[in-house]
C-alpha cells in the first residue's frame, strides 16, 4: 500500500467527473489514475461520481435486446476460451508467466502506481532513459492517439528545468522526490496543469533528492502527423530539452 | 419528470443475483441479470454512437460475459450492482475505442481503473455507500435539465468537455460550470482545484 501523505494539488471535480465517466484521454487518465494511487481523498470522490455514472446508466431508456444475442451470449458460457477470462482476472496466477511480463498484480518497482506496471514492468532504472540536459533525462512511454506523449522526466537534485513555452497543457505527476516553481512545492502525488497561459514554469528539484515525475504532455496540433513528423527535422526530441 | 426509482429491494434482489452466478454458476441467475443489464447497455453503447447497433450488441456481449466470468470479484461493500455494471460498460468502451484507433494504444481500461484501490470494504462502508446512492439518485432527479443534460453527455455519450461544449454550442467555461453546479447540487464536495 501506498504511503498515506498530505497532498496538496488535486484534479478539479470537472476533471475527476470525466475520469469517472472514462472520457479523457488515457495520456491524462493515466496520470490521474496514478494521483489516485496516492490520494484517499480523490479516491473516494471516485466512488462518488461512479455513482453518478450507475444512476445516469440506470435511468437510460431500456433497449429491446433479441432473442439471438441472449442465445449468443449464453452458448458463449460454455467455450473454454471463456475461463481464461477467469485467469487474467485477477486471483490466480498464471504459471506460465512468460506470456505476460508485467502481471498486474505484482507492485511495480520501486513503488510506483500500479496503473504504470504495463509501461514500466521492470522500474525506472531499465527504462530507455535519454539525457537531455546534465540534470535531466527522460524516458518516453506512449503516445496517445491524441498526440499527448507520456514521459518519465528524471531532474537531478537542485536541477532545473529550461524555460519553456506550453504548446497544449502539461500534466506533472510526483512520483519521487520533490520540485517547486514560482507557483509552489510539489511533492509525491500531487498533480499539477499547466497550459500555455501559465508563466510561471521553471521547475527547479529540491536539493537533497533526485525528483522524478510523470508527464503528459498535449502536443501542438500541427506537429501530431506521422508526416509532419517526417517532414520537420526541428522537432526537439523532448518537450523538455531547451 | 417522474423517474423510476431503483428501490433498494431491486439492488438487492441483483446483488444475489450476481452472488448466485459466482458460487452456483447458475445460468438461471445471469439469465435474469441478462434481462435486466442487456436492454441498458444497449442503450448507453447508442447513447454514444446513435445507429450502431452491432457496436451496441458487441457491447452487451463483452460485458455480460465479465459479469459471467467476473462475478466472483463482485464486492457488494464497494459498489452496488448497477454501478459495477457501469465501471464494466465504461472500461468495456474505452478498450473498444484504444482497439479502433480513438485512444492510444498501449493503456488498457484495467491498468487505468482496476488497479485504483479503496483498501476499506466493510458493512460501514456498504451504510455509506447505500446513503451516497439514494442522495445521488434523489438528486439527480431535481437536477435543472441544463445541468443533467450535461452529465449525460459526458457520462453516457462519452464525450469531453470540449465536445459537449462545440455541441451545445456553449462556451467551454459554462459546461465546466454546470458540471461543478451539479455536483455540489448533489451534495459531491470536491475540494480539489488545479493549480
Ligand atoms: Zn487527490
Amino acid at each position: 500500500m501506498m504511503p498515506t501523505q498530505t497532498i496538496k494539488y488535486h484534479p478539479g471535480a470537472d476533471r475527476l467527473t470525466a475520469f469517472s465517466a472514462g472520457a479523457l484521454p488515457l495520456s491524462q487518465a493515466l496520470c490521474i489514475s496514478a494521483h489516485l494511487q496516492y490520494c484517499q481523498q480523490c479516491r473516494r470522490h471516485l466512488t462518488t461520481l461512479n455513482q453518478v455514472g450507475s444512476q445516469l446508466f440506470s435511468d437510460l431508456p431500456p433497449m429491446e435486446v433479441s432473442d439471438k444475442l441472449k442465445n449468443r451470449i449464453l452458448a458463449q458460457l460454455d467455450e473454454p476460451s471463456q475461463t481464461k477470462g477467469l485467469e487474467q482476472s485477477g486471483d490466480s496466477v498464471s504459471p506460465d508467466s512468460s506470456q505476460q511480463p508485467a502481471d498486474p498484480h505484482k507492485k511495480a518497482a520501486g513503488n510506483l502506481p500500479r496503473c504504470l506496471n504495463t509501461l514500466i514492468p521492470d522500474g525506472l532504472k531499465a527504462l530507455p532513459w535519454k539525457h537531455l540536459s546534465p540534470s535531466i533525462s527522460a524516458a518516453k512511454l506512449c503516445n496517445d492517439v491524441n498526440g499527448s506523449k507520456v514521459e518519465v522526466i528524471k531532474i537531478k537534485p537542485g536541477g532545473q528545468v529550461a524555460a519553456h513555452n506550453h504548446t497544449g497543457e502539461e500534466i506533472t505527476l510526483v512520483l519521487e522526490g520533490s520540485f517547486s516553481d514560482s507557483a509552489g512545492v510539489y511533492n509525491r502525488g500531487d498533480i499539477i496543469f499547466r497550459n500555455k497561459d501559465d508563466k510561471h514554469h521553471r521547475p527547479i528539484a529540491s536539493q537533497d533528492a533526485e525528483c522524478v515525475c510523470l508527464t503528459s504532455v498535449e502536443a501542438p496540433i500541427q506537429f501530431t502527423g506521422f508526416f509532419a513528423r517526417l517532414f520537420n527535422p526541428f522537432i526537439r526530441r523532448s518537450h523538455y530539452s531547451s | 419528470m417522474v423517474k423510476k426509482q431503483t428501490n433498494i429491494t431491486e439492488l438487492g434482489h441483483l446483488q444475489e443475483l450476481i452472488e448466485q452466478v459466482a458460487k452456483l454458476r447458475d445460468r438461471q441467475a445471469f439469465s435474469s441479470l441478462f434481462e435486466h443489464y442487456a436492454p441498458l447497455l444497449k442503450s448507453y453503447s447508442l447513447a454514444r454512437d446513435p445507429g450502431a447497433y452491432l457496436v451496441a450488441d458487441e457491447l452487451v456481449q463483452e460485458v455480460l460475459i465479465k459479469v459471467w466470468n467476473k462475478a466472483h470479484l463482485y464486492d457488494a461493500g464497494k459498489a452496488n450492482p448497477n454501478t459495477w455494471i457501469f465501471t464494466l460498460a465504461r472500461n468495456c468502451r474505452i478498450d473498444y475505442l484504444r482497439r479502433n484507433g480513438r485512444f492510444g494504444n498501449e493503456v488498457t481500461s484495467e491498468d487505468i481503473f482496476d488497479h485504483i484501490e479503496d483498501e476499506q470494504s466493510g458493512p460501514f462502508e456498504q451504510t455509506l455507500q447505500k446513503k451516497t446512492s439514494q442522495q445521488v439518485q434523489n438528486g439527480l432527479g431535481k437536477l435543472p435539465a441544463e445541468q443533467a443534460q450535461v452529465l449525460r453527455k459526458i457520462y453516457m455519450e462519452g464525450k469531453t468537455q470540449q465536445e459537449a461544449a462545440l455541441e451545445l454550442s456553449l462556451p467551454l467555461g459554462t459546461v465546466k460550470s454546470r458540471i461543478r453546479l451539479a455536483l455540489q447540487k448533489l451534495e459531491i464536495i470536491i475540494r480539489g482545484s488545479e493549480k
